[in-house]
């Protein structure tokens, strides 16, 4: 059970990245979180895993206050808590069994991980982590030998290698094109349903998102505008998410836009960049 | 990585009008600028400041061009015919087929070797070292901005002190021979060789030492599974240069008494034997081309 509750982040820079945002989502759940770029997406899932800590408001996980934790308690917490990056960030010249092995590190502590001593049960979980993405004929390749698809599947594995509580996927598709997309957005989907756990993607693709997760939630400008099932995305609710910039009263039109916007991302709504 | 473009505002150049601008293309020997003349001035001026002190002097006996070529062309001769110092260095009996044989390596081969085994050690000693030193002096692994500063400083500090000044201290610690040599490889490469390790361990990815930071994996795990496996290539790489390095250094070593070819290097030229000088010089350069194919055909395998 994952409790947003009145998160608001302004960065040292002054930008209020968070305006409020505030969300309840149950194990097994799937949520997609979409939005335009800047509209606090990653920030959000960056706040649920202690990379970011909030400026006001609190986040739970099972009970356990993240935001209130300090440095070390957060790095036990991450130990349940896997994450995927849209640019895998696997570590590139290590075979792919290693990287996924990594998500037992935190369970594998001391002198014996250093030297590379996981003992059976570990690596048995790496394995079957391995097996459901389907990947288990590529252990021992180079995480540089996989292709785009297979290396963003070895990090769904590193991710569920953690028995996580929650996985946090931060575009996990971006980088991929429209056919991988979809594959690997199904085996993410599969992966977590399979296992019951609580899962939330920040994705850009809308149609995808709506194929695979049974409930959306639409952010623009740090504040939640629509949380909901996939199929009440009418063409209003995604003009409040991506084209706000209708609903401001004239004058205050240009202002508003420029102010809200990250100024490298003024132009296109649609930006895919993260 | 997302680091801010700074540019430092230089002012334009005065604006010329695009007539002008195509009448100083089409010239075909650009006018030089007042700024240009300059320069050429003071290069020169600086140039002939140095060859002030650099030109030979009465002592070299040395009138033009011609002497000097005689001077070298003497001196060759003096080399020839070459003489290598086929003097047994050391004598090992081994039992074969039930006989005794007596193994003896030439002089020059054993020194040569000794060099070698120098320059391994020496480049081992400088590993184990550069390793933790590095960590403290790369930016994104150094525990504190206070302790990356004064350790790039004393890194800094080591590499001004040459090799041979090195070896003449601990020569001087530890008495003449290899042991003395080995110690100043080690210090004469600790600068460098800390230095581009430390340069190699800045260059790595961020993004994945962060993702493995995500899993709730320690600092100290996340340093051997994600740092080290990035600047390994790089290290070990660095690493066979130094070798490298280490053993044309090595044979330079011996001119202060600290062990391997420079020992004979420094014995013929002070008695004069040309000849036997030119036969150390070959077996130098030979060993030292084998070693340098050795270790650029090693290097490759790890890139």
């Amino acid at each position: 059970m994952l409790e947003i509750n009145n998160v608001r982040v302004v960065y040292p820079n002054g930008n209020e990245a968070i305006k409020s945002v505030s969300l309840t989502a149950k194990a097994g759940e799937l949520v997609a979180i979409i939005g335009r770029s800047g509209a606090g997406k990653s920030t959000l899932l960056r706040c649920i895993n202690g990379l970011q800590p909030v400026t006001e408001g609190t986040i739970t996980l099972d009970g356990e206050i993240i935001t209130a934790m300090n440095k070390k308690e957060i790095q036990a917490e991450r130990a349940k808590i896997g994450f995927i990056w849209q640019e895998y960030n696997l570590v590139e010249r290590l075979p792919a069994i290693t990287n996924v092995l990594m998500g037992r590190l935190a369970y594998n502590p001391g002198l014996k991980s250093l030297v590379g001593y996981f003992n059976r049960a570990h690596r048995e979980i790496a394995l079957k982590s391995l097996e459901r993405v389907n990947l288990l004929h590529r252990a021992n390749f180079r995480a540089d030998r996989l292709s785009g698809g297979e290396k963003q599947r070895v990090s769904i594995a590193r991710a569920i290698a953690q028995e996580p509580k929650i996985i946090l996927a931060d575009e996990p598709v971006a980088s991929l094109d429209p056919e991988l997309s979809v594959q690997v957005m199904s085996d993410l989907a599969r992966v977590a349903r399979e296992l019951g756990v609580l899962t939330i993607i920040n994705i850009h693709q809308v149609e995808l998102a709506k194929m695979f997760c049974d409930r959306m939630v639409g952010i623009a400008r740090g504040v939640v505008v629509y949380d909901g099932a996939p199929d009440g995305l009418s063409e209003h609710v995604l003009d409040q998410i991506y084209r706000w910039e209708k609903f401001l009263p004239k004058e205050e039109h240009h202002h508003e836009a420029n102010q809200a916007l990250r100024p490298d991302l003024a132009h296109g709504a649609m930006s895919t960049a993260n | 990585m997302t680091t801010s473009t700074q540019t430092a505002a230089k002012p334009l150049p005065a604006p010329i009008s695009p007539e002008e601008l195509r009448a100083r293309m089409l010239r075909p020997i650009p006018t030089p600028s007042l700024r240009g003349v300059l320069i050429f001035v003071a290069v020169m001026t600086v140039l002939a400041w140095a060859w002030s002190a650099s030109r030979p002097t009465a002592i070299n006996r040395v009138e033009g061009i011609g002497d000097i070529l005689g001077a070298m062309g003497d001196l060759i001769g003096r080399m020839f015919p070459i003489n290598f110092e086929f003097a047994r260095g050391t004598e090992n009996t081994i039992t074969l087929f039930g006989r005794e044989m007596v193994i003896g390596w030439p002089l020059i081969i054993t020194a040569t070797i000794e060099t070698v085994q120098m320059a391994i050690i020496g480049t081992l000693g400088a590993v184990i070292f550069s390793v933790p030193v590095s960590l403290l002096a790369a930016r994104n692994t150094s525990p504190h901005p206070i302790i990356y500063q004064s350790v790039r400083f004393v890194l800094n500090f080591m590499r001004s002190i040459p090799e041979l000044i090195w070896a003449i201290l601990f020569v001087a610690g530890v008495g003449f021979g290899a042991f003395a040599g080995v110690l100043a490889l080690v210090f004469g490469s600790l600068g460098s060789l800390a230095r581009i390790y430390a340069e190699a361990i800045e260059q790595i990815d961020p993004q994945q030492v962060l993702a493995v930071r995500a899993t709730g994996a320690s600092g100290v795990q996340a340093f051997v599974y994600a740092v080290i496996p990035q600047a390994l290539p790089l290290l070990i790489s660095y690493s066979i240069i130094f070798f490298e390095s280490n053993v044309r250094h090595a044979t330079i070593l011996g001119l202060v008494g600290a062990g391997g070819l420079g020992v004979k290097l420094w014995e013929y030229t002070g008695l004069g034997d040309y000849q036997r000088l030119m036969g150390t010089i070959v077996v130098l350069v030979v060993a030292v081309t084998i070693i340098d194919r050795f270790s650029s055909w090693l290097r490759q395998r790890f890139i």
